[in-house]
């Protein structure tokens, strides 16, 4: 017994104890009474139970009363029942015994036969002497002789000497502490005895519930006595188990009581109500509830009250006071329930009173316990149990509560309670009974009946009571709970003026609901909110929300409709003289399903155009709305470089290489103004976006890997065959909860450069809208908040694009200036005059008045004008017409580059171009290719010389030229003999490899030594297609060593004895080496060329000769040689080299250690007998012999 | 018997709220949202003392294995009980008898714990068509009959 037992007042509760009747000697009794009622409960005693139960360690208590023999006892009666039946004497004396004693006990044992009494004991108790154990003989003594006349085998025990500790207490001890564990072992026995038997026939007396006769009450009350004792013995979890078995036996009647035809003592419980005093839980049995029932006149209230305080007090004993909370609830529930199954009238409220005294008595309770708990250790977890279900019970103690304050009229903003609502508060607190005496503190009555005379300690307790139960909710957790409470609070606030308290709270469950996606609350909340917003004034909110609710899906339309125009009454009112427009989130209304930015018509932005976003919106409003104005917001992400436009030179370079590499075959430059660099930009930038796309994909449509798998054992058999799950983690991951968290825009983007589109209707559902800018920098731009306003006043703003690299690029093209071909497919000519034209497209940008470039060639190169026949010069200013951007302004222009006396095969040439645009000069180069070239080459004829000039044109294209008055001229005294024909007319050269020949003899004087000598080629020409001025075209070239040293000829003779040359057969071949002019190179190698197919080679074949070089006599060397085939043999050549000896002065090298050879020129050795062929017969029979030359 | 069935998501949002009552305003309806959106903190609160009980017997795999499904009565109202069930996914069913009615007064709990059951199996039909999202709301209107069937069968 700890807890509430320990008050001392609450003593008188346990009043029921086990009997036990005295007989015999009453006086000895009386002595030993005392120990004896103080030793009994000192120790537990286990009690062994029949019908398998568990056995318990159980504290026993008694009263001892005088045994009456005429008290008849009544079975029926638990408590009131002796439950163990003690006989003292303490008769020493044998003859004694004989006379008197022997009689009463056996009277005694008669009439306890009688009652069938079976629990009994006969206790002797001595004083103790040192004589007696020495005794031999025991059956002297007088518990022997009472054994022997009284006792059988079963009841042997029941006999029992006990030395008396008021004489002699060292001795006594022993035997003391037996007699004791004895008492406590026989009563329970009887107990388990007693109790088998009524637990008979309580289940008897059940089994009857259905007869029109049983009483519940009666029932109860014979239940209860079970109840007691097992409370009595200490075993409140049985003792409340019997309480339970009652409770929901009751329930069951008064639940079927609704559908079946009811028995009529439930009409007891049908009585109307008069009192609905607190439950008081404390361990006490509350008699005066108890008396009810058995007079049978309590109330269902007092019933349930009296069976509640009842098990309320086992579980107290239990020291289970959350269990208390916890069963609370549920009685008050069924209780409720129960008075309107019953239709027990009441006084409206009484059942609210009763159950808010009960939420609130349970508080108090579990408060104390807690109280007391968490000064002993390990109470914390029991304050822990106790929190967790204090909250439900404050939560019901408030709307018990808020439900009498509606009653009695005492909720704020009600009008002032009438005279029957004041009547009812009179009525109510009458019900409640009186208060506990001697209470400090308030009871719970106490204050419930404060709090029923005023709005304001009405007020105090309702919040006092909100605060706490939501406190305690968000302590334990259950925000949702504390969220509801919020709820109710917040309209209680509402109601009471406190609206920006309200405020606090609908905003916190609000977005709690949003959160988690229940759209009803949410919805419900908002129109809350609405409402408090309205009455507190605040236009913004309650715009907003109004907003927010117009185009909430889930609610009717009718209060979507009103909130609609409510809102845009209240905009056009309330707004009108507002500047700034009221910001809000355009996604609660509005959805962004899509915006694509429209491709500009020249395939990139450009300055001063038109950046155009196409934005589909869909409309949650409930009605047609104007949008004054949509707008997306731009933000410039990549400033373009100003210094690389201005500096356009650079970037020209390059700009030109690509062209040239690409093929593009104008030598005209492209003048970009460096967009290449911002291209490279541009590729990450998305253009176009559906919002559906960018939301997460579920990852719960994702596939699953499973992969089959096939385990073996050691042996190679199979052991299992599996499907496993890859990545279980990847699926069953928890979806993260950041994703509800919309980020609500605040802050308005810049809107200084945004896209914009003026008085658009917005109707329900799908809106495409087109908005525009002019884009007036370049640069990189991204998309970024999506404004859209509607009656100038009310903005939505969403950052949906935000995080998308929604943009695009603005450029600028600047004005180009090309320099063109007129027939872009034909090369360039140098010395003929070519069509050109300047090209300056204005790109974005407008070219103003009086604008001319001037344009400068490089020397040899002349231009003019195409229309008149300026002459032409190396400069010229060419006037640009103003023209707008996008167009193209051509100039024609003739340009002729002069041909110069030179043989390389292109002319390169340069144009600069100086453009106001520009700072630096642009340059052009120009790249010429020249008419035709002519190649010349000597022939030698022994001494005479030739010079043979061919003409040919490389030009790429078809072109073709009539040649007239071919020249050569010499320097020198030499001279030409012309022997080209003089009456064919034109000669004609054309690039399709038409050549033209011209051939001419040099007349010189053999013997003449002569030095290098230049000569000119001259030749007039005209393209035949063209009309005009022949032009002469000129090649000078030089001719050096051409006169003819040496002359080789060669002969070949039959071998001797022979007359013809035969194959295999040995000839002679006569080399002559004559010398014809002058020369200083005496010292001449020979070698013989012989195809080696046709001719071996005997012996050497070369060899030096030395020339005399005063003596013009041929020299002769002979060779051998075979012809190895038949037929006309072409002479073996002989090449003829300076040779220069080792050890002779070099003009190179000082001293040369090896000899060395040095070609001729190819005029400078004449080789008679190049062309020559000799007839070779085949090999002869050797008869005859024939040779021919 | 039940006048509200509810399918609440893995992420507490509902998947389905069905009721029956005798009085089809919205006011009711929604009232029952409460009920079923507070359950749901009632709900929250067992599985996690469920999951330190599994936890605590981790050895005891059975345990874990035989876990039941219907977490019983989750707390009641002067005129409400709502009981709970949780699938395996964490899909919470939601349950709400009224206890003012007779039906709904003498329900047992088993035969709750069989309505929830079946619900979970109308659950698993209704979210094996192919073309429903998971986690989406459900709105086949075969669910929506069954349920309401359910709902009214067992009065």
């Amino acid at each position: 017994m700890k807890g509430v037992d320990s008050f001392p007042a609450d003593r008188e509760g346990m009043t029921h104890k086990p009997i036990i009747t005295c007989a015999g000697d009453w006086n000895l009794f009386c002595t030993l009474e005392a120990p004896l009622v103080a030793a009994i409960p000192q120790d537990s005693c286990e009690w062994r139970r029949s019908y398998g139960r568990i056995t318990k360690s159980v504290f026993l208590e008694a009263t001892f009363t005088k045994y009456n023999k005429d008290k008849v006892q009544s079975e029926l009666n638990l408590l009131k029942r002796p439950i163990l039946h003690i006989y003292w004497t303490d008769c020493v004396d044998i003859e004694y015994y004989k006379t008197t004693l022997r009689e009463e006990i056996e009277t005694w044992l008669k009439q306890m036969e009688k009652n069938g009494v079976t629990d009994w004991m006969l206790v002797l108790v001595e004083t103790y002497d040192i004589r007696k154990t020495n005794k031999l003989l025991p059956r002297t003594t007088v518990l022997d002789k009472i054994k022997g006349d009284f006792a059988v085998k079963q009841t042997e025990d029941r006999f029992l000497s006990v030395i008396n500790p008021i004489k002699s207490e060292a001795r006594s001890a022993e035997s003391w502490r037996s007699l004791v564990a004895k008492i406590r072992h026989f009563v329970l026995v009887a107990y388990n005895k007693t109790l088998i038997k009524f637990e008979e026939y309580m289940r008897e007396q059940r089994e009857k519930r259905n007869d029109p006769e049983w009483d519940f009450c009666t029932y109860f009350i014979l239940q209860e006595q079970l109840a007691f004792v097992l409370e009595m013995l200490g075993l409140y979890e049985e003792a409340l188990v019997q309480y339970d078995e009652l409770d929901a036996l009751f329930s069951q009647f008064v639940l079927n009581s609704n559908v079946a035809e009811s028995p009529k003592w439930l009409d007891t419980f049908r009585q109307p109500i008069t009192s609905w005093q607190a439950v008081r839980l404390t361990a006490l049995v509350p008699q005066h509830l108890r008396e009810l029932i058995i007079k049978k006149k309590a109330s269902l209230l007092d019933f349930r009250s009296y069976l509640f305080q009842r098990q309320s007090a086992m579980l107290l004993l239990m020291y289970k006071p959350w269990e208390i909370a916890s069963r609370c609830l549920s009685t008050v529930h069924n209780t409720i329930v129960e008075l309107s199954l019953l239709g027990a009238t009441a006084v409206e409220g009484a059942a609210a009173c009763w159950a808010q005294l009960a939420c609130a008595e349970t508080l108090r309770a579990c408060e104390r316990l807690a109280a007391s708990a968490s000064a002993s250790s390990g109470g914390n977890n029991a304050v822990e149990l106790c929190t967790a279900t204090q909250a439900p019970l404050l939560h019901h103690a408030k709307d018990k509560l808020h439900e009498l304050g509606k009653l009695c009229g005492l909720l704020p903003g009600s009008p002032d309670p009438t005279s029957e609502q004041l009547h009812l508060v009179v009525m109510l607190s009458a019900g409640m009974g009186d208060s506990e005496p001697n209470n400090a503190q308030p009871t719970p009555t106490d204050r419930l009946k404060q709090a029923l005379c005023s709005k304001t300690s009405f007020q105090q307790y309702y919040l006092e009571l909100a605060e706490l139960a939501m406190g305690t909710y968000k302590h334990i957790g259950r925000l949702r709970f504390a969220r509801q409470i919020g709820r109710d609070l917040a309209s209680f606030y509402s109601e009471l003026g406190e609206t920006g308290k309200a405020v606090v709270f609908l905003t916190d469950a609000l977005r709690s609901y949003e959160e988690q996606g229940w759209k009803d609350l949410a919805a419900q909340t908002r129109l809350e909110l609405v409402a408090a917003a309205k009455k507190m004034n605040d236009v913004d909110r309650y715009i907003k929300l109004s907003a927010r609710i117009a185009s909430t899906a889930e609610l009717e339309i009718l209060v979507r409709n009103f909130y609609f125009e409510d809102m845009m009454k209240s905009i056009r009112e309330n707004l009108s003289d507002r500047r700034d427009p009221v910001l809000t989130e355009l996604n609660d209304c509005f959805k962004v399903v899509s915006a694509t930015l429209l491709p500009s018509e020249r395939g990139v932005y450009i300055t001063d155009n038109k950046v155009q976003c196409r934005l589909v919106i869909e409309s949650n409003l409930p009605k047609i709305v104007v949008c004054t104005q949509a707008s997306i917001s731009t933000h410039i992400c990549k400033e373009e470089k100003q210094t690389e436009r201005r500096t356009p030179v650079k970037s020209y370079k390059t700009d030109l290489s690509v062209n040239s590499s690409v093929g593009m075959q104008n030598n005209s430059p492209k003048k970009s103004t460096g967009e290449a660099t911002v291209e490279n930009d541009t590729s990450d930038l998305i253009k176009s976006i559906r919002l559906d796309d960018l939301k997460p994909k579920n990852p719960l449509l994702n596939p699953l890997h499973f992969t089959s798998k096939l385990h073996y054992k050691e042996d190679k058999s199979l052991q299992k065959t599996t499907v496993e799950c890859q990545n279980p983690k990847a699926t069953l991951k928890r979806s993260e909860s950041t994703k509800y968290r919309k980020p609500s825009v605040t802050v308005r983007n810049d809107f200084e450069s945004a896209l914009c589109c003026n008085n658009i209707t917005l109707t329900p559902g799908i809106n495409e809208i087109c908005v525009e800018y002019v884009a007036r920098k370049c640069g990189t731009f991204k998309l970024g908040q999506i404004s859209l306003l509607i009656e100038e006043k009310l903005e939505f703003l969403s950052n949906a694009l935000m995080s998308t690299k929604m943009g695009y690029d603005v450029i600028t093209q600047g004005i180009n200036v090309y320099l063109n071909k007129v027939e872009p497919k034909k090369d360039l000519v140098a010395g003929l005059e070519h069509d050109m034209e300047l090209v300056v497209t204005s790109g974005s940008t407008r070219i103003g008045e009086n604008a001319s470039i001037h344009l400068k060639t490089s020397t040899g190169m002349l231009i003019r004008f195409a229309k008149d026949l300026s002459p032409m010069s190396r400069e010229l200013d060419i006037p640009i017409p103003a023209c707008d951007a996008f167009e193209t302004t051509r100039v024609p222009l003739r340009l002729f580059a002069s041909l110069q006396p030179r043989r390389e095969k292109t002319v390169e040439h340069t144009v600069w171009l100086n453009c106001p645009w520009w700072e630096a000069v642009t340059e052009v180069p120009l790249h010429f290719s020249p008419p035709m070239i002519a190649s010349w080459r000597l022939f030698t004829s022994n001494t005479r010389k030739f010079i043979h000039v061919t003409v040919k044109s490389t030009v790429a294209h078809l072109i073709q030229f009539i040649l007239t008055e071919p020249k050569l001229e010499c320097d020198g005294n030499t001279t030409l003999s012309d022997l080209n024909p003089k009456n064919v007319g034109d000669m004609m050269v054309a690039s399709d490899g038409t050549t033209a020949s011209f051939m001419w003899e040099l007349l010189k004087d053999p013997l003449v030594k002569a030095g290098p000598m230049k000569a000119t080629f001259t030749v007039q020409y005209r393209p035949t297609n063209v009309e005009g001025p022949l032009r002469s075209f000129v090649c000078p070239f030089d001719i050096q060593d051409y006169t003819t040293l040496f002359v080789i000829r060669t002969k070949l003779e039959p071998g001797k004895g022979s007359d013809f040359c035969r194959a295999s057969q040995v000839c002679c071949l006569q080399l002559s080496v004559q010398r014809v002019n002058e020369t200083e190179y005496t010292s001449l190698m020979y070698e013989v060329l012989a195809d080696q197919t046709m001719w071996a080679v005997l012996g050497r074949t070369a060899g030096v000769i030395t020339m005399e070089s005063n003596t013009g006599e041929p020299q002769l060397v002979i060779l051998d040689v075979m012809p190895l085939v038949a037929g006309y043999l072409p002479l073996p050549t002989v090449r003829l080299s300076k040779y220069i000896p080792a050890n002779t002065k070099d003009p190179k090298k000082d001293i040369s250690t090896h000899p060395r050879l040095e070609p001729f020129s190819p005029g400078q050795v004449y080789h008679a007998g190049k062309a020559k062929q000799v007839h070779v017969l085949p090999p002869a029979p050797k008869e005859h012999i024939d040779t021919a030359s | 018997m039940a006048v509200c069935v509810a399918v609440i998501g893995k992420d507490n949002s509902p998947l389905y709220i069905g009721g029956v009552g005798n009085d089809t305003n919205t006011d009711n309806e929604l009232s029952r949202q409460w009920l079923v959106h507070t359950a749901l903190d009632a709900l929250e609160e067992r599985l996690a003392t469920n999951n330190t009980n599994t936890a605590n017997s981790a050895s005891n795999s059975s345990r874990t294995d035989l876990r039941d499904l219907y977490l019983g009565l989750l707390y009641s109202t002067d005129t409400h009980k709502i009981y709970g069930y949780v699938t395996n996914t964490r899909i919470k069913l939601v349950l709400v008898t009224s206890s003012t009615s007779p039906s709904g007064s003498n329900i047992r709990d088993a035969e709750v714990r069989t309505a929830l059951r079946r619900l979970h199996a109308l659950y698993a039909d209704a979210i094996c068509n192919p073309f429903h999202l998971p986690g989406d709301q459900i709105t086949s209107l075969k669910f929506d009959k069954q349920v309401k069937n359910l709902l009214l069968n067992n009065v």
